[in-house]
């Protein structure tokens, strides 16, 4: 479908974001819909405080 | 298969082998350009490399009909239905003591349709594109058994049999209330041809038959913009007749593309988008300076590779 981006998730769940960033360097929006999918497969570490 | 059965032996009286394979009728063509381009003349190479016959399976025929060059490939028909293959006679001058001379030789003309349902546009347009080009055919029968000519067969060599310059005709037929849209090929095999060099491999010899393989679409890729180290914009269009008729090939997705860098290895792109109707935009990371190249994985489409140098 025309305007339609498949993303490839296993690789882009394996790159840097700066990796990224440079493969969508002044491509702003498939940038954002890439690091959503990074996020996706990389969750922050929740710290837990110690008690 | 061959209809005949082996422990008839007193078959061998008449002369004959005592399991003789019949040639059954036409159902498929294959066919070829009759030089490739550095000139050579095509054939099938059924030589394993010690002179045997080689295993004749899936892997076998894709090679020649995904070869990368277009001048190599084999080209195949969908299945012909109503096939005749008339016998046109000789002409004869008959001098006035009696003697005979033959004036011209007797040939084979072939009639074929292949129904809409087999035969798609693109291949019909892929035909006519064709028709004035030097085209060499193998007939395949009911079985799957392949016949070409014996010109180098002691070294396994199956070369295509030649028609008559530019007999090859296709037109289609429109369908009616009674009868479906078909696409009827026409040609006369080439006179000067002495069909006793036809030679085939039997389907028996053959673990996979292009009887059961489908007429590819051919199309061709072209680089439709300026790559970059993290784009390429590739665009990928039927082969048909000329610009005015492209039929842009819609609906890619990421595992259609296979791109390798110049080793060889895969690079894995990161996303495709197809930004207009045929064109795609394939992200990734590839090396500058490097010829990376692209290649079709579509079922029933072929396309050459495609090389684009990274800047």
């Amino acid at each position: 479908m025309v305007g339609r981006t498949q993303f490839n998730e296993e690789v882009i769940s394996k790159m840097t974001k700066k990796q990224l960033e440079k493969v969508y360097k002044g491509r702003k929006d498939r940038l954002e819909k890439a690091l959503v999918i990074w996020d996706k497969h990389n969750p922050k570490k929740v710290v837990k405080e110690e008690e | 298969m061959s209809g005949c059965v082996c422990s008839q032996k007193e078959l061998s009286l008449l002369g004959r082998g005592a399991c003789t394979r019949l040639v059954r009728n036409t159902r498929k063509l294959a066919w070829m350009h009759k030089y490739d381009s550095t000139g050579a003349k095509n054939f099938i190479d059924f030589n394993d490399g010690s002179d045997a016959l080689a295993t004749i399976d899936s892997d076998f025929w894709d090679a020649l009909l995904r070869h990368d060059d277009p001048t190599k490939r084999l080209y195949l028909t969908p299945l012909m239905e109503n096939v005749a293959e008339a016998v046109t006679d000789e002409e004869i001058e008959t001098m006035d003591s009696g003697r005979q001379f033959v004036t011209k030789d007797a040939y084979l003309t072939f009639e074929g349709f292949a129904p809409e349902k087999d035969a798609s546009y693109e291949l019909y347009r892929e035909w006519k594109k064709n028709k004035c080009a030097d085209l060499v055919f193998f007939n395949i029968d009911a079985n799957g058994s392949i016949f070409g000519s014996s010109e180098n067969w002691e070294a396994l060599e199956l070369f295509p049999i030649p028609i008559s310059d530019g007999s090859f005709r296709v037109v289609r037929i429109p369908a009616t209330p009674t009868e479906v849209a078909k696409i009827r090929v026409r040609f006369d095999w080439d006179e000067t041809f002495n069909d006793a060099e036809i030679v085939g491999v039997f389907s028996d010899a053959q673990e996979t038959t292009l009887l059961t393989l489908p007429a590819m679409i051919q199309t061709i890729g072209a680089s439709a913009a300026a790559a970059t180290t993290s784009l390429l914009t590739v665009s990928v269009r039927n082969n048909v007749i000329d610009n005015l008729e492209e039929s842009w090939i819609t609906g890619l997705l990421l595992a259609n593309f296979v791109i390798k860098d110049e080793a060889g290895s895969p690079i894995t792109p990161t996303a495709v988008t197809e930004i207009s109707t045929g064109t795609y935009e394939i992200d990734g990371t590839y090396a500058t300076g490097e010829n990376v190249t692209v290649e079709l994985d579509y079922p029933l489409h072929v396309m050459a590779a495609l090389t684009i140098a990274i800047p």
